[in-house]
């Protein structure tokens, strides 16, 4: 149970911002490999269901590793705007996230209605629009400035996704994307968490998107050697495994609406759950080797921020990239931050197996699952964990769903360049 | 090139460029240009489509001050063979 005191708000409201608002998830959204909503996608993960096969969208055969967890593009068609059509498929997938996670905090759809409540919109994003700008260069490099079309700018700014998510539901809050390699959304989501805890704003519709599935992205990927070359895709990403080999790369989008209780409440809201904390670090060590010390620091300023024992923790949905190094890295982070507690009551899980490695946009992704996991008292499985490795000492999830008895569960994301996120949701009752 | 080609030809550019999402079949050389929902960025996009498709110059007031789809075809059809 959350310790930190809700202060009560002054019957005029007027003093919110020396007050600390509790922070309830009134919707979520997702676009994934496995399904582009929230049912299909926890049905996926029961069933065992893994989005990696083949890469498709372009000719991967001449890349060591030709997989991924692609989405399929004509799943978004007819929703929204026609004019997102020409937008960047990061773009698209956080519109749609977006929509999702509207429609289920049972927030009208209508630039008119949501203008007034200065909702922020705030997304995280490992590559931006690299597809639209790889596409840009090459038309560059085939016909010189000739090729490069007007709109070329605001379409491949890094901040595309937060701008067009505002404009599309009329939210007037602040808008704006996070780069911070893999942890990019959860440090979007903290980022949102905490403006709505300290009362400057009430709502934010944040996460993460990206979209990376072009030739050159795919291939600087695979020559950096943290691809799986397992044969069967379904096999290939294997967290926490002893026989892992590698992560895949995926797409997709991931979108919570986040509201202070009072104003969820306020208006009769769906609560799904609650964002009890955030913390951050940096390793300040190297730029893709992680560190412990990093990792630990990070959930240890979670927990102050949570006001949460480690014992509490039920749950912890693990960046668990199925690299040979995060794995153990991971696990040593977690016993150091949470003692011996940590075997107590405690299961670590990872959905990498079945979205891939979605990147700046995974700790979206997968939050909504974590949400989605306390809300029905169950762990999803990891695929492929078969042999745990010896090195990674923490209970694990197997090929079987875990009964979820504890009520709140943690959430890693950890990036290249050492950036640490760790966010810590409860079971609202 | 006729002026229906030059119609068909534009529908071509249209809608692969800044008005993906026009019903071009319904598109008469009366339609007005406005109810192709072109905003100011796009207008930018479709001179720059324009002026690759039909190897001509428009200056953004050019393309301003046409009101319909037989406007443009007008405007081209002065300007090419």
């Amino acid at each position: 149970m959350a310790a930190y005191t809700c202060m009560a708000n002054d019957a005029d409201g007027t003093n919110k911002m020396s007050q600390q608002q509790r922070v309830v998830i009134t919707g979520t959204g997702i676009v994934s490999s496995i399904g582009c909503d929230e049912t299909s996608v926890w049905e996926s993960l029961l069933a065992g269901r893994s989005g990696l096969r083949k890469v498709s969208r372009f000719d991967a055969s001449e890349n060591r590793v030709q997989h991924g967890a692609e989405v399929d593009p004509a799943a978004l068609d007819g929703l929204q705007s026609g004019k997102l059509l020409r937008a960047d498929l990061t773009v698209r997938f956080a519109v749609e996230a977006a929509r999702q996670a509207l429609l289920g905090a049972e927030l009208e759809l209508s630039p008119e209605t949501t203008r007034e409540r200065q909702i922020a919109s705030i997304w995280g994003s490992a590559c931006g629009q690299a597809g639209t700008l790889f596409e840009a260069r090459a038309r560059f490099s085939d016909r010189g400035p000739r090729g490069l079309r007007p709109s070329t700018v605001p379409k491949v700014m890094s901040n595309a996704t937060s701008a067009e998510v505002s404009m599309q539901f009329g939210l007037t809050g602040t808008n704006q994307v996070v780069v911070s390699a893999c942890t990019s959304a959860t440090n979007a989501i903290g980022q949102a968490f905490r403006m709505i805890r300290h009362g400057e704003i009430d709502a934010a519709l944040c996460g993460g998107s990206d979209a990376f599935f072009d030739p050159f992205y795919f291939g600087v990927w695979n020559n950096l050697g943290v691809l799986s070359p397992i044969e069967d895709p379904a096999a290939a990403v294997r967290p926490f495994d002893a026989n892992r080999q590698g992560t895949l790369l995926g797409e997709g989008a991931g979108a919570l609406m986040l509201e202070s209780l009072e104003s969820a409440q306020r208006r009769g809201a769906p609560i799904r759950g609650e964002l009890l904390g955030y913390g951050e670090s940096s390793d300040a060590t190297h730029i893709t080797n992680p560190s412990v010390d990093g990792q630990r620091l990070a959930i240890e300023n979670a927990l102050r921020s949570a006001a949460v024992d480690p014992i509490e923790i039920g749950y912890v949905n693990a960046h668990g990239t199925a690299t040979l190094t995060n794995d153990v890295t991971e696990s040593r982070s977690i016993r150091a931050a949470l003692g011996d507690v940590a075997t107590d009551g405690l299961v670590v899980g990872a959905n990498k197996s079945y979205l891939g490695h979605t990147l700046g946009a995974s700790g979206a992704l997968e939050s909504v699952i974590t949400v989605a996991a306390l809300e029905r008292r169950l762990a999803p499985p990891n695929l492929n964990l078969d042999e745990p490795d010896p090195e990674c000492q923490v209970p694990l999830v197997g090929r079987t769903a875990q009964p979820l008895e504890k009520v709140v569960a943690m959430k890693n994301s950890f990036g290249f360049g050492g950036g640490n996120g760790v966010l810590i949701f409860r079971r609202f009752s | 090139m006729d002026r229906a080609t030059i119609l068909e030809k534009l529908g071509e550019v249209i809608r692969e460029g800044a008005a993906s999402d026009v019903d071009w079949a319904a598109v008469t050389e009366s339609t007005s240009l406005e109810s192709f929902g072109v905003d100011s960025l796009a207008i930018l996009d479709l001179i720059f489509d324009l002026e690759d498709s039909f190897d001509i110059k428009i200056e953004p007031k050019q393309m301003l001050a046409m009101k319909t789809a037989g406007d443009l075809v007008q405007f081209i059809d002065e300007r090419t063979d």
